[in-house]
């Protein structure tokens, strides 16, 4: 049997144009998977097709390395939770607007601070849009109408493989035809694989976007002139040039990434990104969008803000949510050594924090669920393994652009669900009437 | 002697291919390196698969250096324990400085660490 039009729940692309082979009489076997149901899964790339094989799992839950029940696992899991002052609880991008809503839920019985994966990749992006809003569209749009394509820090190829080729540059859109009707410029820092695809590219030292977003600025509003003869290592003439391809284009659009909010600047880098696009409007059609990386990291700011007003880092431990990034986001909770434990779902943070963060991490009782073994998983008091989002349990994920798409249940390994599983911790923890 | 350089890290191919696989060779091979222009290795006499130790104000990590399409005085390492051994914690709002730290390079002859101890 094959199942058609699969989302793939791997990055913020969300392709649903999958087609799942769980054999049967008609199988057609590209990929034999042991030991499960999925014999083969065309159109999806390497980074989706690893995830949905679903191999290498952690097959029952842990405490202190030891085997045991669900049962005990949550159980523990609660005793940990109700016994902390101040407990974190992050990760979520990868998992269901369900799962995260069920831990906010959580949160906000017990008290807790509560963060997604936003902090450390688009969170600048989100206090930029907060600022001065963001003159967005959809992927439909662009793979449609854009003819010009911009990525600006970030390196598709790499991260969101099959980004250029179902929504931008290679794109068959109805009123542009692939590559032939397009240019594509690539931003970075250094030649990356989709600098190599691009019409013009563009190399500017780590830190110096800023500067040159602002020389740009200059030449739409036709001050170009005014510049030195070089801005962030790029000649003037050349900034012209990239200036006038943007206002010359019928539909651009700006595609950005984490190397302008990871890089000197974040939030300043991002808001001056903007107000350039929202300048261009005024001579063409212009949108601009975050390459949100992973799959569901969008839903979790739209579930976050419907439950507390807030899109990441929100703090529950008092009467009211408080939201100061910075003070209230998981790295900065960590490095002070503020959370007595913490509950990860779906995330690697001893992976991805830096150093410091992770060394508080290793000294306080970490509760893991994750369908996959991690570094935080080694370190974790409990482990409790769960279904993939999206190919074992359903729910909702939003796109990168902001459009909500339904995850389905293809096969059943036995596992519970992260919502289930937060479930059954919240419903073994008191309210804390605070 | 050194190598001094603007640290970046960030994603690739085959980091995401192994994100599951953290303990492993292949995502050890995929993700502790750190990939820096051919003029700028042998400047410092470094050739591809030598060990290197990034130091940084944050810590200290050996990696493996190979040539990438980096412009001099810029080096790359994907994301991951390693390079988060030497990038930034000062968040300002939340968000790491995991681009554009200032690093020095050079050869050595210590082992890569796995992920696990580190």
């Amino acid at each position: 049997m094959k199942v058609e039009s699969f989302v793939c729940p791997f990055c913020g692309n969300l392709c649903d144009d999958l087609i799942l082979d769980l054999g049967g009489e008609k199988c057609d076997v590209s990929l034999k998977i042991s030991g499960g149901s999925i014999v083969g899964v065309e159109n999806a790339c390497r980074l989706g097709e690893r995830k949905i094989r679903g191999e290498g799992r952690i097959d029952a839950p842990l405490i202190d390395g030891r085997r045991v029940s669900y049962e005990e696992a949550y159980e523990r899991a609660a005793e940990i939770l109700s016994e902390s002052k101040r407990p974190l609880f992050y990760g979520f991008s990868s998992t269901s607007c369900e799962a995260y809503r069920a831990a906010i839920q959580l949160a906000v019985k017990i008290g807790g601070v509560v963060d997604n994966t936003t902090s450390v990749c688009h969170g600048p992006s989100v206090l930029a849009t907060q600022e001065v809003g963001l003159p967005s569209c959809t992927l439909g749009e662009v793979k449609h109408r854009a003819d010009l394509v911009i990525y600006w820090g970030a390196n598709p190829i790499n991260a969101h493989p099959r980004h250029l080729r179902r929504y931008s540059y290679a794109a068959r859109g109805k009123f542009v035809e692939g590559k032939k009707g397009r240019r594509l410029i690539v931003v970075d820092v250094r030649m990356t694989p989709t600098a190599k695809l691009a019409d013009e590219v563009f190399i500017v030292p780590p830190g110096e976007d800023y500067k040159l977003i602002s020389a740009l600025r200059a030449c739409i509003k036709g001050h170009g002139s005014h510049l030195p003869s070089s801005v962030a290592g790029i000649e003037r003439e050349r900034i012209e040039r990239f200036a006038d391809m943007m206002r010359s284009a019928k539909f651009g659009i700006l595609f950005f990434g984490v190397g302008l909010t990871h890089s000197r600047g974040g939030v300043a880098n991002v808001s001056n990104a903007i107000c350039m696009v929202r300048e261009l409007n005024r001579f063409t059609k212009f949108a601009i969008m975050p390459m949100r990386g992973h799959y569901n990291v969008t839903g979790c700011n739209q579930v976050s803000c419907w439950l507390t007003g807030f899109p990441y880092g929100v703090d529950l431990c008092g009467k009211e949510p408080w939201y100061n990034p910075g003070e209230t986001t998981a790295v900065d909770i960590l490095c002070r050594e503020e959370c007595d434990s913490a509950l990860i779902v779906a995330s690697d943070p001893v992976a991805h924090f830096p150093s410091r963060a992770v060394e508080h991490l290793k000294k306080i009782p970490v509760i893991d669920i994750d369908p996959f073994p991690s570094l935080t998983s080694r370190i974790a008091k409990v482990v409790i393994p769960s279904a993939i989002s999206g190919v074992e349990s359903e729910g909702t994920a939003y796109r990168m652009d902001g459009v909500p798409i339904r995850l389905r249940k293809i096969i059943d390994r036995g596992f519970p669900s992260d919502e289930e599983i937060i479930e059954e911790i919240s419903s073994r923890v008191k309210w804390n009437l605070r | 002697m050194c190598l001094k350089v603007k640290l970046v890290s960030g994603r690739t191919l085959e980091q995401g291919c192994y994100l599951h696989e953290k303990e492993g060779e292949e995502y050890k091979r995929a993700v502790a390196i750190c990939q820096m222009c051919e003029d700028d290795m042998r400047k410092e006499g470094i050739k591809d698969g030598d060990n290197v130790e990034v130091i940084t104000e944050f810590g200290r990590v050996v990696v493996r250096a190979f040539r990438g399409e980096c412009p001099s005085g810029v080096a790359f390492i994907p994301m991951g324990p390693w390079a988060n051994s030497v990038l930034g914690w000062d968040t300002g709002y939340g968000t790491p400085l995991y681009k554009g730290v200032e690093a020095e390079i050079r050869k050595t002859d210590e082992k890569v660490k796995d992920a696990a101890e580190l």
